[in-house]
């Protein structure tokens, strides 16, 4: 590269480029905002805070039938039954505009087929909570928390901040979402500290699971169909069913902003429908403020771990069924470590929103509420802001440090070099210390070495530990049926491929737990390197390909454009504490590599896979013919071939680039920085290669993966050979 | 046909210049009053009235260690033989640390000002003018400070901590419309400050005099022009001079078997040209309308010359309505000298409601009903939980048997009805009219609160609702006694954006408490003016300062306040409702008018008064563009 221009220019199409300048216009005002409001706890957070709900005095059935006098959100709350909601949803104002006004003059639908279909829609959504169902519920909860996990740790300080920040306006939760039980755990911790139990969105698919749905329903969780694209009377209903819940102001309302389970642990890019339609109420003037609640909950294990793997490989999800629970109850006989929950700083979203509110107020409410390019950009960094403080407050297992450190084990060291224990102590050790150094709160409770015994131990079905203290990753795909090529979301891929590739994308499950901490100094340090190779290192010309990195990136990490030269300036700080750059600099324009290559390399090998995939997602882009068109499924199966055949080759080593998530990010991304064209035809997303832009990306992306790949080179097979079998590891 | 040539000679014109002209002899018209009305309030305003509270002087409120409640004059009948018990005094000492049974904790105002006035700075030239046309007149500290400040809570606090900087340098009284000519004009030449005074009750610190002002700053009182010069029953109008204050105004009328119906909280004190000069509303304006629906002709004495229509005709279309530039002018553009007004025969009944309603909303949702079906009686109010629980400070004292009744009721209305005392709400309704009209009104009433689950609570308490509202501002008094700062704003909003409002406002100032470390406030509200688009939503806030001085905890209110009027604005409410702007209100107008709002106005304040002689800064600060 070099002379096709800064690769900034090259990474973005001009209309996302405005849209990006001005998420950076706001920014420093915002910023400015956000220290006033969202001030950073007094002291690092600490373990100690932490308490185990389970560990309480009474037993578990004088703790279900205790009297239930909950702190109400807002104390000019109506509690409403289910039929109230229903009746205030159709006899709002708008319901009424939208119903007798728009859509049956529209359709020539007549008035009375729409009133009753509405009817219908809202008793699919609507919630029922009911105290019996929840404390029996409770119940069977608790029993089953204390078999399989070996504590639920809620952060005490941070319940006595929410406890302070609610009682006037109407709240939200918005916890991350890695896993089925995050439903239920949210629900079970206000229970057991008397706050209000929260409503929950939850997608339409647990409604078909026979006695669940009546379950979740009963426990306070409303329905939303995962698609309703542009059936406008489905769309009124929903979100007037969010705004009453959120203008009465009776339950707080939980929804996951990531919009789904992050299969890959990763969080997801925050979705926007569900916050716009919930902060209406706000932008509109029917209430002075909501406050948001950001809520990490972080898994030692996670219970869908394997199944996740199979997905992101593209072998089918199975359909949720209560059979399939039941079959997914063998998840009993295991241990799942300790859950921890954090509530984050209460958000206000008067401080985010509080200059746009006024203009408004000349709109009568029954009209429908378009959001203004102002509020739409203050949306998406709202919903960024929530994912980043779910992120910072994660309480990090020492076994996501110890899978880093496996990976870049198993990728770089010649096969007879087997890990052992002590190694693995060393480097967790000196990972920890960069992690913190990070910010990261690390769940280290004894000395390091018994934690982390401890945490192999959860994860003995991935990790075993042989005598000699040898360290190694199971192959956990051999127990597997075998798999219908025919139900293959992506390419079908070989089986020795999927031995390898299993294990190794579970294990990357919990690579990902960490990537947050690392991501930002991953990037940096990778441009360094590459700048420094080019003869630069100048600090401009390392932000430019940071820059380029960043965009190419930000469908696989949260990382919004307005925080870019924060991100920046704060990740070269901790390199250059950490020893990673050199610190000792006579021109703090000119930044080059430290002593501590260790780390640089962990740190660059972190981005091989993406980098990987998205290479060959351009390389797949590239091929497709001028005037032709692609599928996104097509691209993904094609890039998956194409990434099979490398890591037949042994040109790549990496399994988790075959990641279907990974490639739909890649494709994404490419789209939004213009390389890739996508089209709608006959409602079909197609996608074409946009050739110029299209070579100078790949040729990018190629020079980054180049400066990565030489680092861990080693075939297939020899990797195979690393995984001993399951039977060899009951012997 | 000539008519515009000589418009501004027709003959009513002549005929009131003469009436006015001649001071006393009546010129045989029979509509004319002759006689100069008998004003309630001396000319020395300060020889009845406080001199640093509201009311007359010979009325405080006192309770006594054991709860008795009373005001110290037979003017406020419903005041009398009052018993706070020992739930609403708890109340008051959790929520505002004010324990109504321990008198010694009161710091009472001093009765006399304690503060040095200054030396009035004089233009001979003016002060010779103003002699030569035999126009009264005084240089007196006593009636200048009385006219340098009006009900604003920081105009009592600066009274009663002796913290006043400026005060007009002479008050003059012209009698007639003609004297208020003389003066503007002799102002105008000699590039001296006018300043009208109505009754002085603005809460907007529209009086204040500005601490810069280096000319002579005249207060012209318009006490003395308070004659009801004719009554015209055919037409259903009276012309008055707009000194003439509102309880002296329906004592004339009444004479006449009519009245104006105008009711605002202080119809006792307030002027009629303070009204129109700050768009006033009257409790009764659903029956006989705000002040700008009964004002039919004004005449406005102005700097450069004498604004008036010419006509009597009850509509008129020619161009924008210029009276609109009169009414809420607050005083910066001339005086308002006499105002015709529409009037009302005097209603055969006037009867009282009263309804308890289990929660706010219910309340506003009734009220919206009521707008709807435009069944709102002469006055209808809607007094929230807050105002509810501190409005029973006002109970009779009960006998044995009172109090048995007492708490049967109450039994009956928490335990059987189900209203929560701490979230019940009341409606206070006032009809007037024949007899007739009064029961259909009634019935109709009480029908629709059936819906909204009202229930009947008696008409004593509806009485008893209304009259109290004029004892109110000597409420506030003894809470600054007690160490409790209280003020109110209203705003007005539409019905859908009311109830939220009226919370929000609540939640904010709160927080804004809770934030500064206030650890005993109380907010209310009432909702008191029913209109077809919207409500009139009024507020009391209320603090007790703690350790804080009168001055810190006059800043922290005006901070509070601020806040929590732009949470109003952002609520959907606007800036004022009836108090107006003055100079108290002057950051939100030009987001309220737009700026091009702002600088019409500027245009017209130029043309009509280009030096400024009409300077007391109300609205807008012209002296940062002239």
């Amino acid at each position: 590269m070099g002379s096709n221009g800064s690769p900034s220019q090259i990474a973005e199409g001009t209309e996302q480029a405005e849209d990006r300048q001005k998420a950076a216009n706001a920014a420093p005002q915002l910023q400015e905002v956000l220290r006033h409001t969202c001030p950073s706890p007094a002291g690092p957070r600490v373990l100690s805070t932490f308490r185990n709900i389970l560990d309480r005095d009474s037993c578990d059935l004088v703790w279900v039938t205790k009297e239930w006098r909950p702190q109400q959100v807002t104390l000019h709350a109506r509690t409403r039954t289910t039929a109230k909601i229903r009746q205030d949803v159709i006899s709002s104002p708008k319901m009424q505009h939208t119903i007798e006004q728009q859509l049956s003059s529209q359709n020539e639908v007549p008035k009375e087929a729409l009133w009753r279909e509405l009817n219908d829609i809202l008793i699919e959504m609507g919630h029922t909570q009911t105290m019996p169902v929840v404390r029996w519920f409770g119940y069977v909860l608790s029993k089953i928390m204390r078999k399989i996990y070996s504590g639920v740790f809620v952060n005490e300080e941070s319940i006595a901040r929410l406890r302070a920040s609610i009682g006037n306006n109407p709240v939200i939760f918005m916890p991350s979402h890695r896993s089925y039980a995050d439903f239920l755990l949210m629900s079970y911790v206000c229970f057991h500290y008397n706050i209000m139990l929260p409503v929950i969105a939850a997608g339409m698919d647990f409604v078909s699971m026979w006695g669940v749905g009546r379950l979740l329903r009963d426990s306070g969780a409303f329905f939303i169909r995962r698609s309703f694209g542009n059936d406008k009377l489905y769309w009124a209903a929903f979100s007037e069913y969010v705004q009453t819940l959120i203008t009465a102001g009776e339950n707080p309302i939980e929804f996951f902003v990531e919009g789904t389970r992050s299969r890959t642990a990763k969080s997801l890019c925050p979705k926007l429908g569900l916050l716009s339609v919930a902060l209406e109420p706000y932008l509109t003037g029917q209430v002075s403020d909501i406050v948001v609640v950001p809520i990490n909950i972080s898994y030692d294990r996670t219970l869908e771990e394997t199944l996740y793997s199979y997905e992101l490989l593209g072998v089918p999800k199975p359909k949720e069924s209560t059979s399939g629970l039941f079959k997914a109850l063998n998840v009993l006989d295991e241990q799942y470590g300790r859950i921890h929950i954090d509530f984050t700083e209460p958000i206000s979203v008067n401080k985010f929103f509080g200059d746009l509110r006024s203009p408004k107020l000349m709109r009568p409410l029954h009209l429908p509420h378009q959001i203004t390019p102002d509020e739409s950009t203050r949306i998406i960094w709202l919903a960024n802001y929530v994912v980043r403080q779910q992120q910072k407050n994660a309480v990090i297992s020492l076994f996501s440090l110890a899978a880093v450190v496996i990976t870049h084990h198993v990728l770089t060291k010649p096969r007879n070099q087997l890990l052992n224990m002590h190694q693995l102590t060393r480097q967790v050790a000196s990972l920890k210390s960069a992690a913190e150094s990070f910010g990261a709160l690390i769940d280290c409770r004894d000395n390091l070495e018994v934690s982390l015994q401890d945490a192999l131990h959860i994860h003995k079905s991935l990790i075993v530990t042989s005598k000699d203290g040898q360290v190694q990753v199971k192959n956990v795909a051999a127990a597997q049926a075998p798999v219908d090529p025919a139900k293959m979301k992506g390419h079908s891929l070989q089986d020795k491929t999927l031995q390898v590739g299993v294990p190794m994308v579970m294990l990357q499950h919990y690579v990902n737990q960490t990537l947050h901490l690392f991501i930002c100094p991953a990037i940096v340090s990778l441009s360094v390197q590459q700048s420094i190779n080019q003869g630069s290192g100048m600090k401009a010309n390392v932000f430019a390909k940071y820059q380029f990195l960043r965009t190419l990136l930000s469908h696989e990490f949260i990382l919004h454009k307005a925080w870019e030269t924060m991100d920046f300036e704060q990740s070269i700080q901790q390199l250059q504490k950490l020893g990673v750059l050199d610190e000792s600099l006579h021109d703090s324009m000119k930044l080059s590599l430290g002593s501590n290559s260790h780390l640089q390399q962990i740190l660059c090998q972190l981005l091989l896979p993406f980098l990987a995939g998205y290479s060959s997602a351009c390389s797949t882009m590239s091929e497709v013919p001028a005037g032709k068109t692609v599928s996104l499924n097509e691209a993904l199966k094609s890039t998956q071939a194409r990434l099979e055949k490398l890591l037949l080759s042994a040109q790549l080593n990496h399994h988790y680039s075959l990641s279907l998530d990974l490639l739909t990010a890649a494709v994404n991304s490419l789209t939004s920085m213009g390389a890739v064209i996508k089209n709608k035809e006959n409602g079909k997303v197609l996608y074409s290669p946009n050739s110029n832009r299209l070579r100078q990306v790949t040729q990018i992306v190629g020079d980054f993966l180049q400066l990565v790949a030489p680092i861990c080179r080693k075939s297939q097979d020899e990797q195979a050979r690393l995984l001993i079998t399951r039977a060899k590891a009951r012997l | 046909m000539d008519t515009t040539g000589h418009g501004y000679e027709s003959p009513p014109s002549v005929m009131r210049i003469k009436a006015c002209a001649s001071q006393e002899k009546n010129s045989g018209n029979s509509i004319i009053t002759p006689e100069r009305t008998v004003n309630t309030i001396p000319k020395k305003k300060q020889t009845a009235l406080k001199w640093s509270g509201w009311g007359y002087n010979d009325t405080i409120v006192v309770c006594e260690s054991n709860g008795n409640l009373y005001m110290t004059s037979d003017r406020y009948p419903h005041m009398k033989n009052k018993h706070v018990n020992q739930s609403v005094r708890l109340w008051l000492r959790d929520k505002l640390n004010m324990d109504l049974y321990d008198e010694s904790k009161m710091v009472r105002s001093p009765v006399t000002p304690q503060m040095e006035i200054s030396k009035p700075i004089v233009n001979e030239d003016f002060m010779k003018g103003l002699q030569s046309h035999n126009i009264s007149y005084s240089m007196e500290s006593d009636d200048r400070l009385f006219r340098g400040h009006g009900h604003t809570l920081d105009d009592i606090i600066h009274l009663r901590t002796g913290k006043i900087e400026r005060v007009p340098d002479v008050v003059v009284w012209p009698g007639c419309h003609d004297d208020v000519v003389k003066i503007v004009n002799l102002a105008t030449e000699h590039n001296v400050v006018i300043i009208p005074f109505g009754g002085g009750t603005n809460v907007t610190l529209a009086l204040t005099c500005d601490p810069e002002e280096k000319r002579m700053i005249v207060s012209l009182d318009t006490s003395q022009m308070s004659r009801v010069l004719w009554v015209d029953k055919a037409n259903m109008t009276a012309c008055c001079e707009s000194g003439i204050i509102g309880q002296d105004l329906e004592r004339e009328l009444s004479k006449h078997g009519v009245m104006s119906g105008h009711e605002p909280d202080s119809q006792e004190f307030s002027s009629l040209g303070g009204w129109v000069s700050t768009r006033a509303s009257g409790m009764k304006k659903n029956q006989y309308g705000n002040i700008e629906d009964l004002v039919v002709h004004i005449r406005f004495v102005t700097p450069s010359g004498v604004m008036e229509k010419q006509s009597l005709g009850p509509r008129i279309s020619s161009g924008p309505d210029f009276n609109h530039i009169i009414l809420g002018s607050e005083g910066t553009l001339g005086v308002i000298t006499e105002v015709i007004i529409k009037v009302r025969p005097v209603p055969e009944v006037r009867d009282f409601a009263s309804y308890v309603f289990p929660e706010f909303q219910y309340g506003v949702d009734f009220m919206r009903e009521v707008a709807l079906k435009r069944a709102q009686p002469a006055s209808l109010r809607l007094i929230d939980n807050e105002q509810y629980r501190m409005g029973q400070i006002y109970k009779d004292s009960l006998g044995i048997f009172g109090s048995i009744l007492d708490s049967i009721k109450m039994f009956y209305l928490h335990s059987i009805a189900g209203y929560a005392e701490d979230k019940l709400c009341v409606v206070i309704a006032v009809f007037e009219g024949d007899k007739m009209d009064v029961h259909l009104q009634k019935t109709r009433i009480k029908k629709m609160t059936e819906k909204y689950r009202g229930l009947d609570a008696g008409n004593e308490n509806g009485k008893r609702g209304y009259t109290l509202t004029f004892s109110i501002a000597y409420i506030r008094d003894a809470c600054i006694d007690y160490g409790v700062l209280a003020e109110s704003f209203e705003t007005s909003v539409p019905w859908d954006r009311c109830a939220n409002l009226c919370r929000s406002v609540k939640n904010t100032i709160s927080r804004e408490c809770k934030a500064r470390g206030i650890t005993h406030h109380e907010t209310s509200c009432r909702v008191t003016q029913v209109y077809d688009a919207g409500a009139c939503v009024y507020f009391y806030f209320a603090f007790h300062r703690g350790i804080m001085d009168f001055h810190k905890a006059l800043k922290v209110y005006d901070e509070i306040e601020e806040v929590a009027r732009d949470e109003v604005i952002a609520c959907g409410g606007n800036i004022s409702h009836h108090h107006g702007i003055g100079k108290k209100r002057q950051k939100w107008l030009p987001k309220q008018v737009s700026p091009l709002g702002v600088n019409l106005y500027r245009a017209v304040k130029q043309h009509i008064d280009p030096k400024n002689i009409f300077a007391s800064g109300n609205l807008v600060d012209m002296k940062s563009s002239l």
